[in-house]
């Protein structure tokens, strides 16, 4: 091969690698549509535009925030502590690859997968929140979780040298732990203080159900998550000159993907109907618990067994929201249940069945104990430091916002415009003989 | 003359200032002091908001804009 052509061939390589992550980004965007138009729907009226702000807000901060100290965090702890090697000295973001530079084609498109699955992790507990939540505490918690807690479990079990892979032999191709365990995790520790929305839980404890304003938008923010997780799954392997890799280094095809995600969403939809016995919202949280439930083995596992864990997996969601409700938990988008439930369920089933394989470069095999301690970790690190972090808010009174303005609705008070000049169409229904018009009653 | 480079003959940085300088530096520690700015003055939106509700005063000065909620 003449040097030109070998010049020619890794100048391709480059820009395919670049633009493979490129579409990665594009595609997990979708993921925030989704996030937005689902909570929007969630929401009910009188709080659906501070709702938006929330979303693009804390879009905004991870990102920013995720440039000045998450990508260095990932760099600097896969040993668990900080190290300055040389992979986080050139994460800093006054080195000479964090910005444009025509010798660097990794640096950037790699930060930019990142900066999304951040903004990912740090926008799943937005959902739990709706409603009563300060929005700057919200930032200051999400900025917390998005570009420093989830990027240091990332740094030690989603790394090619981190030390969950290099001591345990963990394994989780598809982030359930330091994305959606650490999240979930992360919202039941803020709920925890947060307390729930007005009139939620009657005196007695039984719960209320507080209707969303638009269930037709929240289904299709969740198809659009389902469509964003694409991306997010693509931005999971690393593609390179000799094909596919997961992120510790084994071998991997975008096929593998392709049979597990699928499935693990159809099983997931099955399962969250059957036992929700066809609930709307929790049947289409059981695509999204679904993908997560298989998302640590979706490089290895069979269809079928995809299916079946996925299955099992959607039909245990409601179950955790009625748990939640018992503990008086208010968690509006069941995103502790889905995200906490089911990261945790999908880290031990892999440590189930995928038991035995092995691992590259030397690192142990997979292992049941393995994953039991790597899921207890990512627990531990998603639940104690942002319970305390709003403890802390909370004594300082930015947690919550006051009952007056709970009452009216935040759009009222804080975002200067109204999602609704005309008012919102009802359905008139005729009860014997004489016209009843069906509104949404405020408790 | 922010540029690092005279032309592109060398593969390298080309960003403003370039890695490691005072122009970087500087301008890292504004894009810092800004967005912890950005939540102070969200906090005081909001403290302003909220006891304006509380109130029973209307959050924003001047004639409400036509489908508006009217000032409580």
């Amino acid at each position: 091969m003449t040097p030109e052509v070998e010049d020619a061939i890794a100048s391709m390589t480059a820009v395919n690698n670049e633009f493979f992550y490129w579409m990665s980004i594009a595609l997990m965007m979708l993921i925030h549509a989704g996030f937005l138009a689902y909570e929007i729907g969630a929401s009910r009226s009188k709080n659906v535009l501070a709702t938006a702000m929330k979303n693009l807000l804390a879009f905004a901060t991870i990102v920013a925030s995720f440039f000045f100290v998450g990508w260095f965090l990932y760099n600097a702890m896969p040993g668990g502590f900080i190290e300055f090697n040389d992979a986080a000295k050139a994460a800093l973001p006054w080195s000479d690859n964090m910005g444009p530079n025509t010798a660097d084609q990794a640096s950037g498109i790699f930060w930019g997968a990142f900066a999304l699955f951040a903004a990912t992790t740090g926008s799943i507990m937005s959902g739990a929140v709706l409603e009563r939540i300060r929005t700057s505490g919200f930032l200051v918690l999400t900025v917390f979780v998005g570009s420093v807690v989830w990027i240091i479990g990332a740094s030690w079990g989603w790394h090619g040298a981190g030390w969950m892979l290099t001591e345990l032999g963990f394994h989780d191709v598809g982030a359930a732990g330091c994305v959606h365990m650490i999240a979930g995790f992360a919202a039941l520790g803020i709920l925890i203080n947060l307390g729930p929305r007005m009139g939620r839980f009657l005196p007695d404890g039984t719960p209320v159900t507080i209707r969303p304003h638009n269930l037709p938008l929240t289904m299709l923010g969740l198809f659009l998550i389902f469509t964003g997780f694409f991306g997010f799954l693509m931005g999971c392997v690393i593609y390179g000159p000799t094909g596919y890799a997961t992120i510790y280094g084994s071998p991997t095809t975008l096929s593998a993907f392709a049979f597990n995600t699928l499935m693990g969403l159809a099983g997931g939809i099955i399962g969250a109907y059957l036992t929700s016995r066809g609930e709307p919202f929790w049947t289409i949280s059981g695509g999204l618990a679904g993908v997560i439930a298989v998302a640590a083995g979706l490089d290895l596992y069979h269809p079928g067994l995809t299916f079946v864990i996925a299955l099992v997996g959607g039909g245990l969601i409601p179950f955790i929201g009625k748990l939640l409700d018992k503990m008086k938990i208010d968690d509006v988008v069941g995103a502790v249940a889905v995200h906490g439930g089911m990261g945790l369920y999908s880290l031990i089933v892999a440590g189930i069945f995928l038991a035995g394989y092995p691992n590259t470069d030397g690192n142990p095999s997979i292992s049941f104990w393995g994953q039991l301690i790597g899921a207890a970790v990512f627990a531990a690190l998603g639940f104690i430091p942002a319970y305390l972090l709003s403890l802390g808010l909370k004594k300082a009174g930015l947690l919550r916002i006051p009952p007056e303005v709970e009452e009216q609705g935040l759009d009222l008070s804080e975002v200067p415009a109204t999602p609704y000049p005309e008012g919102i169409p009802v359905t008139a229904m005729k009860v014997n003989g004489s016209v009843l018009v069906v509104t949404e009653g405020v408790n | 003359m922010f540029s690092p480079i005279t032309s592109y003959d060398e593969p390298g940085v080309v960003f403003t200032f370039g890695g490691n300088s005072f122009g970087t530096w500087l301008f890292f520690i504004l894009a810092v002091v800004l967005f912890v700015g950005f939540f102070v003055r969200m906090i005081q939106h909001e403290n302003h908001a909220y006891k304006a509700i509380i109130e029973h005063a209307p959050v924003e000065k001047g004639p409400a804009a036509e489908g508006e909620p009217p000032v409580y």
